[in-house]
């Protein structure tokens, strides 16, 4: 046996040795952290940091407390390559260069998949950390509907229907079919329709960054947490009922993001109002497009790249736009068209882009923009991405791979594919 | 360049590294007059105040690649979670990277080289002027500095009356965008209102339209990716009833628009820099890497291969020179200097510092890993610039604007003579170099509607006029009307 791998299961075995009874907690944090990639070791270790390090205030705590359990499963490339442990709060100044939590368990996970690999370890976690509520944070890189935790080597990338699968499977096996309270991915791009329209059924709350998280801000652990965890005050967030607090968690998580760009979607609110309304904002589009074939012009320079004030719509990264700001081209598009909002094409889609606005209300709970994106080229964002191809070749490459994705599949008929069928066809 | 020239400079850079790294590299004519003035479009103000570094870091923002069919903007090169890298190697942006080693380049005579077609000068169209909305030949035009002056000139006097009065001096007169409308038989004048609209825009947002705003990023790629429009073109209205020309000028006008608006996907290394005032070490070196790059021997190897191999043009933008925004560059001769002595090299084997000797290295923590040697280059850089425009009736390129700049810089070889890196010996240097692929057109959204054939002599077909009309409304001319102009004029 390597000694590193001994030495773990030593300190896993103490620390279960050491761990008391407990009642049942308020919240597990299962937060799941492959920092396989080069890049990404020390934004690993600044985040677990931010979570152990005491503050002036004695009472106050980022980590474990008897309110709730904070798990770590940390992977990176240098042995032992995996570790489970439950953050303590260390009394070591921020600024030291790693974390410092007891190992609970060091495993090698070679040759099993992202998926099975999560699956694994939040089952462990709810075992293990029994509580009332639940939170799954996946950390990583992200690739929007490709994917999260893009490591390095064989098993790189966790795509988001294998995400929705290992925590459907915990979901039955474990909570009896509840969703988890709150599902957040702390990596790029990963806020979209797309993603949150996989989770449905998996989680209530879904937070997360639509954009690139510059400098990978990511989530702020260490504001966060203790208003988790009971050792700070939960003042209860404006968006949601006393009562929800799941609502609260994931709305709190969002509020203090500072110079990120962040959301909250509220899951049964997204699939009951807001991916409906965006079906019939595709079937609004479609007859302004057959009341005149060369409007898809001007559908076409929307879609295309952001022109500042000739057109387009900025891309937040692998051709992913923010739905707000899509909403508002749109309607600025139609209203400057001579005679606006004369013809029921045109007033067809201007009414179903307040209903999307709407629905938009209802599902963001909660949302923050940072850096570039609290400029005021970008008012209007809704703080959820969806992917819109620039022209018709990236549509006909990638269209097939959005095609899984649930909105697009039409519940309730909640399709975009007709609109962007008839965008992007040969001119009649 | 003489060799008393770069050892000049030598010999400043070697005594106040700092301030010599840090001065604004003097531009020459190819006769070799120092240019005093006329070369930015940047305020006083905005240059004293570092100013200019966010207003030309906001353009460059929107620049963007192809990539794996989607779109990367220069704006997503932040570092952060998502799997995309900062870009600085010379492979993106040059048609063939052939030739790595300064050696081989050396060998295949490639210490110079211009191109045999420069690319066109051309105005940058500025939005305070009407961008295409500028009746640049209008003797009356006000060409004030304050937008509004401008546009309420333009507004007093339409251009349907000017055309109902049928004189062809006052139909020369006309602004390129008024007379693509008159040409598409837009009667609305789409085109040249959306050209205003911006300025209003602009206006309404922030109060003033500065004078630096303009397309230069249209013009400096269809400078080369589209033909020297060469002579006038004697164009009628869609119903016939109107005969007007295209002055060269304005040909190129509309191709530097089409190629601003419809933006196409360009291949591009360098990332943004909005730091007005970056820190520097004792030697002025830059420690800011995205206002660092690009890597000197990133652009050595790009000017080396896409001019003198490929033999085509492509366009440098310097952060921190004022006078350098997206310039076509047509032309290069380099020599080098051994960087230990400081003093000029007639060969790169004299050149060449071998890592252990190089005891002089002021850089020495900046360095690449796995570097052998370093071999100092001074690089002579012929680029084109912007000129007014005007109602000649020919073009050529002894019309075009050439300028010329010097860089130093040095270049890190590997134990097989390959460039693995280097440092900068001026401040002001390219740091975003970019161009089209061969072969990449600008095309807006609207020309797949426009079908048929534009005959010489006869109004342009009925389905480009109504593809046109809807182009323009977001300030887009058809590609096949611009290119179709260029053909007619000789391009």
């Amino acid at each position: 046996m390597p000694r590193a791998l001994a030495l773990s299961l030593v300190l896993a075995a103490s620390a279960f040795a050491c761990a008391p009874l407990r009642a049942s907690k308020a919240w597990t944090v299962l937060l799941y952290m492959d920092a396989t990639a080069s890049d990404l070791v020390a934004p690993s270790a600044r985040d677990l940091r931010s979570m152990e390090a005491p503050s002036a205030v004695p009472s106050w705590s980022a980590a474990s407390t008897a309110e709730a359990d904070v798990v770590v499963q940390l992977h990176r490339r240098a042995p032992p390559r995996v570790r489970r442990m439950r953050l303590i709060q260390v009394p070591s100044p921020l600024t030291d260069p790693d974390v410092q939590s007891p190992v609970v368990e060091a495993l090698d996970e070679e040759g099993v998949p992202l998926e099975e690999s999560l699956r694994r370890f939040v089952t462990w976690g709810i075992d293990r950390y029994p509580s009332e509520r639940y939170a799954v944070i996946v950390w990583g890189h992200g690739q929007g509907f490709g994917g999260i935790a893009v490591g390095e080597g064989p098993r790189a990338v966790l795509d988001v229907p294998g995400l929705g699968r290992a925590l459907a499977s915990v979901s039955r096996r474990r909570l009896g079919g509840r969703p988890f309270d709150l599902y957040a991915s702390d990596a790029c791009l990963m806020q979209s329709i797309e993603v949150a329209g996989e989770l449905v059924s998996v989680a209530r709350y879904v937070v997360g960054s639509e954009a690139i998280e510059e400098d990978y801000a990511g989530l702020p652990y260490r504001a966060w947490l203790p208003v988790l965890n009971g050792s700070a005050p939960a003042p209860r967030e404006a968006a949601c009922p006393p009562a929800d607090a799941a609502c609260n968690a994931a709305a709190a998580l969002v509020g203090r993001g500072v110079g990120v760009t962040l959301s909250a979607l509220d899951e049964p609110a997204l699939a009951t109002v807001l991916l409906p309304s965006l079906g019939r904002l595709s079937a609004a589009i479609e007859g302004y497009l057959r009341e005149d074939d060369l409007r898809r012009i001007g559908l076409r320079v929307l879609l295309g790249p952001d022109l500042g004030a000739l057109g387009g719509t900025p891309d937040l990264g692998l051709g992913t736009r923010d739905l707000g700001l899509f909403l508002a081209r749109l309607s600025a598009q139609v209203t400057r068209e001579p005679g606006a909002g004369g013809t029921a094409g045109q007033s067809g889609v201007l009414r179903a882009v307040e209903e999307v606005r709407t629905a938009l209300g209802r599902s963001v709970v909660a949302a923050v923009f940072g850096g570039r994106h609290a400029a005021s080229d970008h008012e209007g964002m809704a703080g959820v991405s969806l992917w819109l191809p620039h022209d018709g070749e990236e549509y006909r490459l990638h269209g097939a791979a959005f095609a899984a994705a649930l909105y697009r599949g039409g519940e309730g008929g909640a399709s975009f594919r007709g609109f962007l069928d008839r965008v992007f066809a040969p001119p009649d | 360049m003489e060799k008393e020239e770069i050892e000049r400079y030598l010999e400043a850079f070697d005594r106040t590294p700092a301030a010599v790294r840090d001065r604004l590299p003097p531009k020459r004519t190819p006769g070799g007059v120092e240019i005093v003035g006329g070369l930015t479009a940047f305020a006083p103000a905005a240059i004293a105040s570092g100013g200019y570094v966010l207003q030309r870091d906001g353009v460059r923002a929107r620049v963007h690649a192809s990539d794996g069919g989607g779109v990367v903007t220069v704006a997503d090169l932040a570092r952060g979670k998502a799997p995309i890298k900062a870009h600085d190697r010379a492979e993106d942006v040059v048609d063939v990277l052939r030739y790595d080693r300064p050696a081989e380049m050396d060998a295949q005579n490639l210490a110079a080289a211009a191109l045999t077609e420069t690319p066109w000068s051309d105005n940058y169209w500025p939005v305070y002027l009407g961008v295409l909305g500028n009746r640049y030949a209008d003797t009356a035009f006000p060409g004030s500095d304050t937008w509004k002056e401008n546009h309420d000139y333009v507004v007093a006097r339409p251009a349907s009356a000017i055309v109902a009065t049928g004189a062809a001096a006052a139909l020369d007169a006309l602004a390129p965008a008024e007379k693509y409308d008159l040409l598409v038989g837009d009667r609305a004048g789409t085109l040249t209102a959306a050209m205003w609209a911006q300025g209003q825009g602009i206006l309404d947002a922030h109060g003033k339209v500065e004078t630096w705003m303009g397309i230069c990023h249209g013009w400096s790629p269809a400078s080369y990716m589209l033909g020297r429009p060469r002579r006038a073109v004697a164009v009628v209205s869609p119903d016939g009833a109107v005969g007007f020309r295209f002055f060269p000028s304005d040909i190129k006008a509309l191709a530097s628009l089409l190629w601003a608006s419809s933006a196409p996907a360009v291949r591009f290394i360098g990332t943004r820099c909005d730091d007005k005032d970056p820190a520097r070490d004792e030697n002025g070196r830059t420690l800011s890497d995205a206002c660092f790059d690009t890597n000197p021997g990133t652009w050595h190897l790009a000017v080396v291969n896409q001019i003198g191999v490929a033999r085509r043009a492509f366009v440098m933008d310097a952060t921190y020179d004022y006078q350098v925004w997206n310039q076509p560059i047509c032309g290069y001769e380099y020599h080098y200097f051994n960087p230990q002595q400081m003093t000029f090299a007639p060969t790169l084997a004299e050149a060449l510092v071998p890592r252990a000797d190089f005891t002089r290295d002021r850089f020495t923590r900046h360095r690449s890993a796995g570097y052998a040697a370093v071999a100092g280059v001074a690089m002579r850089v012929r680029y084109v610039a912007e000129t007014r425009p005007s109602h000649a009736e020919t073009d050529d390129p002894g019309r075009d604007r050439l300028v010329l700049v010097d860089y130093f810089y040095d270049l890190e070889l590997d134990r097989d003579g390959r460039i693995v890196g280097g440092e900068w010996y001026v401040n002001r240097h390219p740091d975003f170099l970019f161009s089209p692929a061969r072969g990449e057109r600008a095309v807006s959204p609207a020309d797949a509607f426009a079908t048929g054939a534009w005959g010489a002599g006869r109004g342009v077909p009925a389905s480009w006029q109504g593809a046109a009309v809807r182009a323009s409304a977001v300030g887009m001319p058809l590609a096949r009307v611009v290119e179709r102009l260029i053909t007619l004029a000789g391009g």
